[in-house]
């Protein structure tokens, strides 16, 4: 009976669980996989080795036990204290951090001068209070035993002061030649302090070349803006103020872009309180599924190359219906035949819904897509109102065009550069295969390379100077709005280092200047104010500068667009022995910058939950027709390279593509080296992001990819709940309506409520119709309670620790797939299973209602892990947190002081940030009626959820706003039938497709 | 034939049952007295590196531990005072001084130090020095007469039990806000009630689940 009523979405985590195979019934019934008793500890003792040790440590603790006490332990009390400093006293420090593409403006926490985690400035526009994976996990970078801590000179150990007699022996020679045979590669920090001194440099050394290169530099979108008469410039999309979006190729929510900012507006428009709320609407064309498509309305799945053809019939259909776009365009378009095509009534009715909202709608263009389609869209959004209202363009007059990177090695085949500085990136790794960047900076006499770590690019260069981390030096960045915010020092270089700001500094004049020299100096000549330290003390303090706005507001010209759009060839349709190949930036590892970070590494990705590696993406038409399998090793053939990678099958990826993600197969780091595949060597810099050709052989070799998406299944139970916004008007009640066992027929207590003891009880809402999926939480969760990282052989044994998870299920048809996330921490449940089987009240009830974890009682019989139905505990296997902190003790400087580490053999699991709940507590206590105020605990899911769907409070007080969240009719708890009264409580998810396309 | 084992043998069994009781009574008592920390902490008295008299400061002088110890109102951690507030008084008082000459010269280098630490809980409870000052406990009821120690000593065991007493029943150890740090103060002698008190707004209410200390 409950099956037929949750039959209209059937829920699956992987193919094979769609399929119901063996293997995958099979693994799902055991709590462990097949392997997990196989494995031995890593470095340590084996079970045998370690009773006997033990044994004899015992026989010999009964000899001597009691003759001596605890070991001393010594305080250390500052000589001087700064004045700001209470001692156990976090203090937060605003500054500003460049995360995968988007400036965030961050606080962060530092305990006595040590920084332990970041958190979103609420003042800054691009984080409005949240952040995003790569910003949590940049805390643990500052940590990297990896990271550059010597000068290098031809990869051996040198000393600064050796590097400054070779950078002056440069200098005055550039001096004489004006910079004849020099090369400046820099990378695209949004920093105007940074490119003021490019500037410098480029007019002491007029003969100098300058190039740019990065994965954040948005080559396509600039270029479009420059065409269309808008000179340097980017673009600024407010999603609050838009009724329907198109996402063309765009990952705007997930990791593309200022994607925090988008996900927090966007979601605006979609958080909905009753059946009677509005809702936006979006529609995501993509060839790989993405958080923007998962989170979409409506989903179609085409190939990249097939995104100008897309938009062509847009505007066709955008015309017809009398939507104003520019002459050239008018013309080109009107031979666009829209029947042809078999998303034909797709487009239509995207285009009827654009046009009956204009200036409510808003077209967003993913930055691979090619320039006249970025054009052709502002066009259309133009066209369409959006403007000035859903978008908006900001000029970015400090940034310069340089040349690019293939120019740079035509210079170098020329033999014209005898002497390269490499400014930030690691162009030996991310270069394109066919630049053979690592066999001309060989060329190249004289090589200086700036960077965070002794990479790929520093092992090639005659120096390698190493860069201090973004907290700790001083710079400034500069948000796409134009937002400017300095970055200040959290704490002093850990190893001798310079900021690239002070490199450059010493390449313009000959000698280091401060860093906070050059960036107040920039600011004191920028803003000409009259009092100008009170100006920057409270930029200081707050994060932002206050500037005027750069909105530009110039007249875009079209002319160019009818020859461009006619210009570009129509890409072949791929096959079997012809497919398409489409790159994109990893969401752990980005372009490989952030691959030697553990916290990255071990997060399960979005959508394919696939840890420690990266492979190629496939769908699973495509596999079959390629007789491909996940796990199974390719062979890549492509315009003469190849590459050997492991092929992962995953739904919603476009017919004959295969996905390459950036960033892995490093040949450096110890976290890095080792994890996945470097696609880069078949990457052409003519079409560095898609392209048609590639040919696969399968090898026979199985490869072990640590994905966790089959780490527990719904087994058609009514574990996420979704209607479309028709639906939900339809029937309000549903979600309760999808109950395994009836609302009322349920059991109850036997005893009174818990929350009848005492007066605040803690609890927490998830709105599924605003979760994005994004993992955010997950790290953040693992940088506050000091979770440990496992390892990739750990995770195949389903053993990873993240406190919070975020379960992905597909449903619909395999080709042509929806995808919901949960978020799943402890549910804190009320009549807990787990409580009721520990041996030793080593987990027991809190009056507040929480589930209590006493690390210290635990002795791992780990029977309530057992019982529990949600899968949510935790088990120190080995001894994580040692190993890892013993291996590396700069990685113990990140722990959260207030939290526990943990030892081997003991449970653990989310607290609802406990230690958060304390310090209200006290605090209200000390200075209040001991009533902690609605909002004072944030918990750090929910402090950085960029579209806000966890909501946490009292739910005893009917005002706050979890007890909102509670009362509205979307709210079940999971698996109530089970009567375990879970505090954690999910709105079920409403989509908004178009009726005609359902 | 004689017998395999001698007579006396037969006593074995009466000798077992009244010695092992006995062995097992004490081997218990003595575990329950000598690995408490009643036993094991209590009266722990380390030797510090700069002998430092409570009894003369706190005591004979009457200085406020707020005056040396001034984050225990804000912080959980009763910050050990920086050894810029020593010289705040011994640039004058007593400046030559060998008993001081580690002050001096951390003053002078810059490097802290190295007090032994007296009073030492496990990682893994969490006590607030702030909270409990803020509720009116006095710093007399954990630490006992500093103020008449010249070396600090551990006086109370510190242990779960010991706390869990104050928490399941405070209001002996509670006092106005004004007299936590009078080490003189008698509430029963001045009839301090602290249900009574104008100055509270909330009663106390202290934790007694596990996480209301360790986490």
């Amino acid at each position: 009976m409950t099956q037929e009523k949750n039959s209209n979405h059937k829920y699956w985590r992987s193919t094979d669980d769609l399929a119901g195979t063996p293997e995958f019934v099979n693994a799902s019934q055991n709590e462990f996989t097949d392997k997990a008793f196989d494995a031995e500890p890593e470095n340590g003792l084996g079970r045998r080795k370690f009773l006997g040790v033990v044994g004899a440590s015992m026989a010999v603790a009964g000899l001597t036990s009691g003759c001596f006490r605890k070991p001393k332990e010594k305080i250390l009390p500052y000589a001087v204290r700064p004045e700001e400093i209470i001692e156990g006293k976090p203090l937060f420090y605003a500054t500003s951090l460049l995360a995968g593409s988007t400036v965030l403006g961050v606080l962060v926490e530092s305990h006595e001068g040590r920084p332990t985690k970041i958190e979103g400035n609420p003042q800054h526009p691009m984080s409005f209070g949240a952040t995003n994976t790569w910003a949590q996990a940049q805390i643990l970078d500052l940590y990297d035993p990896d990271r550059s801590r010597h000068v290098l000179n031809a990869n051996s150990a040198s000393t600064f002061a050796a590097l400054k007699l070779a950078l002056k022996a440069q200098f005055e020679a550039d001096k004489k030649t004006g910079g004849k045979g020099v090369a400046l590669v820099i990378d695209a920090t949004p920093s105007p302090t940074y490119l003021s001194l490019v500037k410098q440099f480029a007019a002491a050394f007029p003969q100098a070349k300058i190039y740019q290169d990065d994965a954040i530099l948005q080559v396509n979108r600039r270029a479009s803006l420059k065409n269309l008469g808008h000179g340097s410039a980017l673009l600024n999309y407010h999603a609050d103020k838009a009724d329907v979006v198109l996402a063309l190729d765009s990952d705007f929510i997930g990791f593309e872009g200022d994607s925090v900012r988008n996900a927090r507006l966007f979601a605006s428009k979609r958080r909905i309180k009753s059946e009677d709320s509005r809702m936006n609407r979006l529609y995501s064309v993509e060839p790989v599924l993405t958080c923007t498509g998962a989170t979409a309305d409506n989903r179609l799945s085409l190939r990249s190359s097939q995104m100008g053809e897309f938009i062509l019939i847009l505007a066709a259909e955008l015309s017809r219906l009398g939507v104003k776009l520019p002459a050239a365009v008018e013309a080109r378009v009107k031979a666009t035949n829209a029947a042809s095509v078999s998303y034909a009534k797709w487009v239509s009715t995207l285009s009827t819904d654009l046009a009956s909202n204009r200036g409510k709608s808003l077209i967003i263009v993913g930055e691979s897509q090619p320039e006249w389609v970025h054009s052709l869209a502002f066009a259309l959004n133009e066209g369409l109102g959006s403007l000035g209202t859903t978008m908006s363009v900001v000029s970015d007059a400090d940034a310069t065009d340089f040349e690019t990177l293939a120019q740079f090695a035509d210079s170098v085949k020329q033999a014209q550069i005898q002497s390269v500085f490499i400014l930030g990136g690691n162009p030996v790794y991310t270069a394109s295969v066919d630049l053979k960047i690592p066999e001309l900076l060989k060329q190249i006499p004289n090589s200086f390379h700036l960077g965070y770590y002794p990479d790929e690019t520093a092992q090639l260069c005659t120096w390698h100077i190493p860069q201090c981390h973004s907290l700790e030096a001083w710079g400034d960045l500069r948000a796409s709005d134009a937002t400017c915010g300095i970055r200040q020092p959290l704490i002093a270089p850990l190893f001798e280092s310079l900021s690239e700001i002070e490199f450059i500094s010493s390449l313009v004049s000959g000698a280091v200047v401060s860093g906070y020299e050059l960036v107040r100096g920039h600011w004191q000549t920028k803003l000409k104010s009259t009092d100008f330290m009170r100006d920057w003390r409270k930029a200081l303090h707050d994060g932002i500068f206050t500037l005027p706005s750069a909105t530009s507001t110039a007249a875009s010209k079209y002319d160019f667009l009818g020859a461009a759009i006619s210009a570009s060839a129509a890409q072949p349709a791929p096959s079997a022995d012809s497919l398409e190949l489409r790159f994109v930036y990893d969401s752990h590892a980005f372009d490989g910058r952030y691959a030697n970070n553990a916290w990255m590494q071990e997060l399960p990705d979005s959508i394919s939950k696939l840890t420690w590696d990266n492979a190629a993406l496939m769908s699973p038409k495509t596999a079959l027709a390629l007789g491909v399998s996940s796990g199974k090793m390719i062979e890549l053939t492509y315009q003469g390279a190849k590459l050997n990678i492991a092929a992962f099958v995953v739904p919603g990826v476009a017919e004959f593509t295969v996905v390459l993600p950036l960033g892995y197969g490093r040949q450096f780091g110890s976290v890095a080296k080792g994890a996945g595949f470097n696609v880069n060597i078949v990457r052409q810099s003519a079409t560095p992001w898609f392209g048609v050709g590639a040919k696969i052989v399968v090898g026979t070799e199985i490869y072990a990819l640590a994905s966790t998406q089959e780490h527990g299944s719904m087994e058609n139970r009514p574990i996420v709940r979704e209607a479309t916004l028709a639906e939900y008007r339809k029937d309000p009640e549903f979600a309760e309506k999808m109950e395994m066992v009836e609302k009322s027929k349920q059991k109850t207590f036997l005893w009174d409520r818990p929350n009848t003891i005492s007066g605040q009880q803690w609890g927490m809402t998830i709105d599924l119709s605003v979760c994005t999926g994004c993992n955010a939480c997950t790290i953040a969760c693992q940088a506050e309670n000091n979770i440990s990282v496992v390892g990739k052989k750990q995770v195949l044994n389903g053993r990873e620790m993240h406190w919070i998870r975020i379960d992905r299920y597909f449903n619909g048809s395999v080709d042509d797939p929806q995808s919901v996330f949960q978020p799943l921490n402890c549910m804190q449940c009320e009549n807990a299973p787990c409580e009721s089987v520990c041996p030793v009240g080593a987990t027991v009830h809190s009056p507040e209602g929480l589930n209590d974890m006493a690390y210290n009682r635990c002795i791992g019989t780990r029977y309530c892990a057992n019982n529990c139905p949600y899968k949510v505990r935790r088990f120190n296997f080995h001894n994580y947190a040692s190993r890892n902190d013993d291996a590396n003790p700069l990685y113990a400087m990140q722990k959260n002081p207030n939290v526990t580490v943990r030892f081997r053999g003991v449970m653990e699991k989310c607290t609802y940030c406990v230690q958060r709940i304390n310090e209200s507590k006290i605090e209200s206590r000390k200075n209040g009626n001991g009533v902690v105020a609605d909002g004072a605990i944030v918990t750090a899911c929910q402090q950085v959820c960029p579209t806000e769907a966890i909501v946490f409070g009292d739910i005893n007080n009917p005002e706050s706003k979890v007890a909102q969240m509670k009362r509205q009719n979307r709210d079940y708890a999971l698996l109530a039938e089970l009567n375990t009264q879970p505090r954690t409580s999910y709105l079920a998810k409403i989509r908004n497709p178009h009726p005609e396309l359902v | 034939m004689t017998p395999l084992f001698p007579r006396w043998t037969n006593r074995i069994p009466l000798a077992i049952a009244v010695v092992l009781p006995l062995v097992a009574v004490t081997l218990v008592a003595a575990i329950w007295y000598f690995f408490s920390p009643k036993f094991t902490d209590v009266g722990y008295r380390p030797t510090q590196p700069v002998p430092f008299s409570h009894k003369l400061h706190a005591g004979e002088m009457g200085l406020d531990c707020r005056y040396c110890h001034n984050t225990i109102e804000r912080s959980a951690f009763a910050a050990i005072p920086p050894t810029q507030t020593c010289m705040g008084c011994h640039k004058t008082v007593l400046p030559k001084s060998g008993k001081l000459a580690l002050v001096r010269e951390s003053f002078a280098t810059g490097k802290p130090i190295p007090w032994v630490k007296v009073h030492q809980l496990p990682e893994f409870a969490k006590f607030n020095h702030s909270a409990h000052l803020g509720a009116g406990v006095g710093c007399v009821s954990c630490h006992a007469r500093i103020d008449q120690m010249p070396v600090v000593q551990m006086a109370k065991p510190l242990s779960m039990s010991w706390c869990l007493d104050c928490h399941r029943e405070p209001h002996p150890n509670l006092r106005p806000k004004s007299q936590v740090t009078n080490m003189g103060y008698d509430a029963i002698a001045a009839g301090y009630d602290p249900l009574k008190d104008p100055e509270r707004l909330h009663q106390v209410n202290p934790p007694l689940h596990c996480s209301g200390c360790h986490y």
